[in-house]
């Protein structure tokens, strides 16, 4: 490698010379050994001008990320909504983070031109100028990184790269950047930093398709660099040019050429449909690890040999010892608060690792991947696997960090954040960490509480990430309805504020937003099901439903003739009708709207009795529901036109027969001389073809979801019953064995017991006898075991 | 050299060694042989050739799929701390701690082979009974471990199957280990046996095989832990089965060419059936027996010497038979998953790629 590096002749090609009018200086994201030498190289040369890669149009937030008040990780958030569908006929919304860190290049270089008092610049094109000129699934536009400005990925995916790991016996890019840039870098000279960084970057480059370059709008992007370079050349005598080094090479031969070359025209997009924001960002944001390829991992180690290195003052051969010793104590440190033993011992073997390891790998000092072997190999105790890894999972943490930045109070404020953030402070919710918070909401006794829970649903609503419920009533999914508390947990991502921004454009307050996007998607809306679901979490969002949101809704449900989707707007209304009483809220219709449903389906009900056995339970779940609401208060006036319904049901032909059972229990609800039915069509089961005979499970199953007490009185049933199963050949037996299980899953298990004792007594048997008599193979039982842990394992990857 | 079956590290590779110590100008712990970068180059091999006595010397690669680990080990072993090689069985894990204690040592043999009937003298000392009675408790009449060499030489003492020891008798090493000294109580004033530097002890341990033990956590202590993984890259695995079988014949005088496609097979087999997924994403059944490259390394040896003996060349109908005598052990139901494997996976590779693949497929009515 180091004969590779000593390569002169691209140095030659591109001079470093501080007398150029132009001097490139060739970075890679977040490297603080090249914001080392780019610092040095600035105190020398003296530009007038200092010009960094990024996009143009973010030049308006310089001010903002070189203020002193503002605190880094920063990032700028991009927009652009194609809806002149200039990049493909889909007209979507597209967005990308430009993150800054302390040791990020062009931020030094950006606050040097600050305290220089000098011009500097963005020169790169604007983001939607950026996406319009690459092809589909290729640069910025790559599904896996979409919302990444930068290009670092041409310096770690090239062919280069893989055979200069091979070549020099290192595990992966990262490392051998680590070694051969970031620690040797700090012990070179500026040049020859230079030299080697050109040398590698262009290799790089050498070894990457033009075709691809092109492809992903690359050779376009320097283009449009290389003019804004001569332009600020023009007027300035030194102008120091900061871009990703896989550039310098394209540039210096565009602005080398003097060549006139026809002016690049770009597109002059208003604000609503490109813009930039300054947003706070996170480490774990901005760890390439974590998703964004934003140049090197692990920046919470990187920053700390940033300030190692700043706090040198020229002296820098300690730095990487210093920084890895800290992080192997504070590793130490977070393993033992996890009652990891981590002794005094293990601790000093460690330092002696990665010092040897250092020295057996001939590096000038021991840098991140020794320290992560010397943790492996005296942190861990036994075999290396997902239950020992603790304490590498704990390094692994440590180095991404976990700092929030924030912003300088001259920063553009986006409404909609600063109402987020000015709730957060009203409810005290902890936002300035990364680490995910918990908080129980006790919202029937305290208002604050049933405020914070609003704001979560509405945060919710807005998919900012920011809060998920993990206890406490789940409304639209009917689960877990008793409960009265809630619990959230949340966490401030960037996804969050990323997510405020998206939907800044609806509003200055969260729920003017919520209020908004939620009238607008009203108009959207065909189903009954989806409208009423949307009303609901107004509700749960404490959002006050207009006239005009109502007006529609009634709309939607006259137009409306899937059965299913006003069943379950049906399941929403009646929901809503008991939320409404519980919380005593005034304002909200339901008892119209529950009507209006109701009577819809009571039409539709009789077509259904041959419905397909796949929707049978859905709609035996409809048919117990409006029993139960005619049964209840709330429409009870409804109880005679449901019965007729029902009795116009089972005289239809050829039945589902779950639905079948069920809509005859519910008449056996309602009077007892539909027992008769019952046995009669039990009995027509039972003197049927096989066929038939299976079908009777069936009919069982729907039987006993709406009058299980059928069994339980008497023992007429159960003798009926027992003459079905019992008739079936083994065959069939097991054919229908899981529609039984089903069917007797509706009973508890008193009941079934009670069940089973009568069963025990037909035979002459006691309950005890038969409990006794259960014989279990112990082959057949772990062939059972084994067959459920391979379906839990299909189903889990599924 | 002699004809050994399997001739130790320290005469199989002593040319290498000479060599490499001859050349060796990097600094070296107290009673090592190399410097801990020889040692590295011997494991991990060079791509630059030695001149020795008049010879250029290649360094061959000799443990594969981790060179981090390797120079962890390294690391380890010049410290205080034992060296604990941990994994599934048939990872190599032997044949590193050969590797380490031939270049380091200059043995590979002070060894105390692990097992449920290992005893606390068999690890410390025991007596000579005949001298014990004629002279009493003297030196002379002391037996030494390995343990005892190791301490008393400055070399590493090997540990073969640690956990196989029941857990009361590995802690005998617990004091020997943090205080590199040895009571022996018999010999009175002349008992205390100290630790000359270069000691150091390296442990091989099966976590998950049958028949192992815990270690106690004050043990576990005075070690640093390394796990040896399967070689997950097919390439390698090919590699190191063409290195292993070529060493086993050249010392047996097998001289015939060992044949590569073979090897492929064998490593993309033995890779698929221990990952229990094809190449092109079939889901396989894994055999419960270890598919490790060792098993595949004596499959494939014992095809060869088979044909050296027998045939002319390698018979693929022989190799599936030392295929299927190595997977199916433990249970019936290896049988049907090897089956398994040959009607889908090898069934669809032979129609895919024809071949070797197609004669292997021919080959199935041997699994028996």
């Amino acid at each position: 490698m180091e004969r590779i590096l000593r390569h002169k002749e691209i140095f030659e090609i591109i001079p470093f010379d501080f007398r150029q009018n132009i001097l490139y200086f060739p970075i890679r994201h977040h490297s603080p050994a090249c914001s080392y030498h780019l610092l040095r190289t600035i105190e020398e040369y003296k530009p007038d001008c200092i010009l960094v890669e990024g996009p143009e149009n973010s030049n308006k937030l310089i001010p903002v990320l070189t203020d002193e008040e503002t605190k880094l990780p920063i990032a700028f958030y991009y927009y652009y909504k194609d809806t002149q569908q200039l990049i493909n006929e889909d007209a979507e919304d597209y967005k990308c983070y430009y993150p800054f860190l302390n040791t990020s290049p062009e931020y030094n270089a950006l606050v040097q031109a600050r305290k220089r008092n000098i011009d500097c610049g963005f020169i790169d094109l604007p983001y939607g100028e950026i996406l319009i000129h690459t092809e589909k699934s290729k640069g910025i536009l790559r599904e896996k990184e979409v919302s990444n400005y930068n290009d670092d990925y041409y310096l770690s995916e090239s062919r280069f790269f893989n055979a200069v790991c091979e070549k020099t016996g290192m595990r992966s890019f990262e490392e051998f950047w680590e070694n051969y840039f970031e620690i040797n870098g700090l012990y070179m000279e500026t040049d020859e930093f230079v030299a080697n960084m050109m040398t590698y970057c262009y290799l790089t480059r050498e070894n990457t398709p033009k075709e691809l370059m092109e492809a992903d709008g690359c050779l376009i992007r320097e283009k449009f660099m290389a003019e804004n370079i001569l332009k600020s050349a023009e007027t300035h005598q030194r102008v120091l040019v900061v871009t990703g080094g896989f550039h310098t090479y394209g540039l210096y031969q565009l602005t080398s050429a003097n060549k006139k070359e026809k002016k690049l025209k770009i597109h002059n997009f208003n604000e609503k449909v490109q813009n930039v924001y300054a947003m706070i960002y996170s480490f774990e944001a901005a760890d390439a690890l974590n998703g964004y390829a934003s140049g090197m991992q692990n920046p919470g180690f990187y920053d700390k040999v940033w300030k190692g290195i700043a706090e040198g003052d020229g002296n820098v051969s300690e730095v990487y010892e210093n920084v890895v010793m800290d992080t192997l104590l504070k590793c130490a440190k977070e393993s033992g608060k996890e009652k990891l033993l981590i002794t005094m011992s293990d601790i000093s073997s460690a330092v002696s690792i990665y010092r040897g390891l250092c020295s057996i790998r001939n590096k000038k000092a021991p840098g991140l991947y020794e320290l992560y072997d010397s943790v492996q190999s005296c942190f861990v105790k036994g075999e290396l696997n997902a239950s020992s890894d603790l304490p590498l999972r704990i390094l692994s943490e440590i180095a991404t960090g976990s700092e929030i930045g924030s912003l300088c109070s001259t920063a553009e404020k986006i409404p909609v954040i600063q109402d987020f953030e000015e709730q957060c402070r009203k409810y005290r919710l902890k936002v300035d960490n990364v680490a995910e918070q918990e908080i129980e909401l006790d919202i029937f006794s305290k208002p604050a509480h049933m405020e914070i829970s609003r704001l979560f649903y509405r945060m919710s609503y807005l998919k900012t990430e920011f809060a998920k419920r993990t206890k406490g009533a789940d409304i639209i999914n009917n689960k877990d309805r008793s409960r009265i508390r809630e619990t959230w947990s949340y966490k401030r991502t960037v996804n969050t504020d990323s997510a405020l921004i998206d939907v800044s454009v609806y509003g200055a307050a969260i729920e003017e937003v919520c209020r908004t996007m939620s009238a607008r998607q009203i108009k959207d809306e065909q189903k009954c099901s989806d409208a009423a679901k949307l009303y609901v979490e107004c509700f749960l969002m404490g959002i006050d439903i207009s006239e005009k949101f109502e007006v529609k809704l009634d709309e939607i449900i006259i137009n409306d003739g899937d059965f299913f989707s006003l069943g379950k707007g049906l399941y929403y209304f009646n929901m809503l009708d008991t939320l409404k009483k519980m919380y005593n809220a005034k304002g909200i219709v339901t008892e119209y709207f529950l009507e209006k449903c109701f009577n819809k389906i009571i039409i539709m009900l009789p077509s259904m009795m041959d419905v397909n056995a796949e929707y049978a339970n859905e709609c035996i779940k409809i048919c117990r529901m409006m029993y139960n609401l005619v049964t209840g208060d709330v429409l009870h006036k409804e109880y005679d036109t449901l019965f007729d319904a029902f009795r116009l049901m089972i005289e239809k032909d050829d039945p589902e027969p779950s639905l079948y059972g069920a809509v005859l229990g519910l008449l056996y609800g309602s009077e007892n001389a539909y027992k008769e039915n019952i046995r009669q069509a039990l009995n027509g089961y039972l003197t049927g073809s096989e066929e038939i005979k299976k079908q009777g499970a069936v009919f069982l199953r729907g039987l006993f979801s709406t009058a299980r007490d059928i069994v339980l009185v008497g023992n007429e049933f159960i003798v009926t019953t027992n003459k079905l199963i019992s008739e079936f050949e083994t065959e069939d037996f097991m054919e229908i064995l899981p529609e039984l299980r089903l069917a007797f899953s509706y009973f508890t298990p008193s009941e079934i017991d009670s069940i089973a004792e009568k069963v025990a007594l037909l035979y002459g048997k006691s309950k005890e006898e038969v409990k006794k008599n259960i014989e279990l193979y112990s082959a057949l039982y772990a062939e059972g075991i084994r067959l459920e842990k391979d379906i839990l394992k299909e189903f889990s990857e599924e | 050299m002699e004809n050994f079956i399997k001739p130790p590290v320290e005469i199989r590779y002593a040319e290498e060694l000479e060599a490499l110590k001859a050349n060796d100008d990097g600094r070296k712990p107290e009673n090592w042989q190399l410097s801990p970068k020889a040692v590295r180059t011997f494991i991990l091999g060079s791509n630059k050739a030695i001149k020795y006595n008049g010879k250029s010397i290649g360094i061959k690669k000799k443990f594969f799929g981790n060179d981090a680990l390797v120079e962890r080990c390294i690391i380890t072993l010049a410290g205080s701390r034992g060296l604990m090689l941990v994994g599934e069985p048939g990872t190599a894990k032997t044949m590193l701690s050969e590797l380490l204690s031939a270049a380091i040592s200059g043995t590979s043999t002070n060894t105390v082979q692990g097992t449920a009937g290992t005893t606390e003298d068999m690890i410390k000392y025991s007596w000579n009974y005949a001298l014990l009675l004629a002279k009493g408790p003297v030196k002379e009449a002391l037996v030494p471990s390995p343990l005892y060499v190791g301490m008393t030489k400055g070399i590493i003492t090997r540990f073969e199957e640690i956990t196989r020891t029941p857990a009361e008798i590995q802690d005998s090493l617990i004091s020997v280990m943090s205080d590199k000294v040895l009571n022996i109580p018999e010999l009175e004033e002349d008992g205390l046996v100290f630790a000359k530097s270069g000691f150091n002890i390296i442990g091989t341990a099966n976590i998950r095989d049958k028949g192992v033990n815990e270690m106690s956590s004050a043990l576990k202590r005075r070690f640093n832990f390394e796990t040896v993984n399967p070689v997950k890259d097919v390439r390698l695995e090919k590699q190191i089965i063409l290195n292993e079988v070529e060493q086993s014949a050249l010392a047996n005088n097998i001289e015939m060419p060992i044949d590569t496609d073979v090897a492929e097979l064998l490593a993309i087999t033995y890779h698929e059936l221990r990952e229990g997924v094809s190449e092109n994403g079939m889901k396989i059944d894994k055999p419960s027996a270890v598919m490790s490259t060792a098993e595949a390394v004596s499959v494939f040896y014992q095809t060869l010497s088979n044909a050296w003996y027998y045939e002319e060349k390698i018979n693929l109908a022989e190799l599936t038979q030392n295929l299927n005598n190595a997977v199916c052990k433990d249970t019936k139901d290896d049988l049907e998953r090897l089956k398994a494997y040959f009607n889908t996976v090898i069934k669809f590779k032979a129609e895919k790629l024809g071949g070797i693949w197609k004669e292997f497929y021919d080959t199935k009515k041997y699994l028996k």
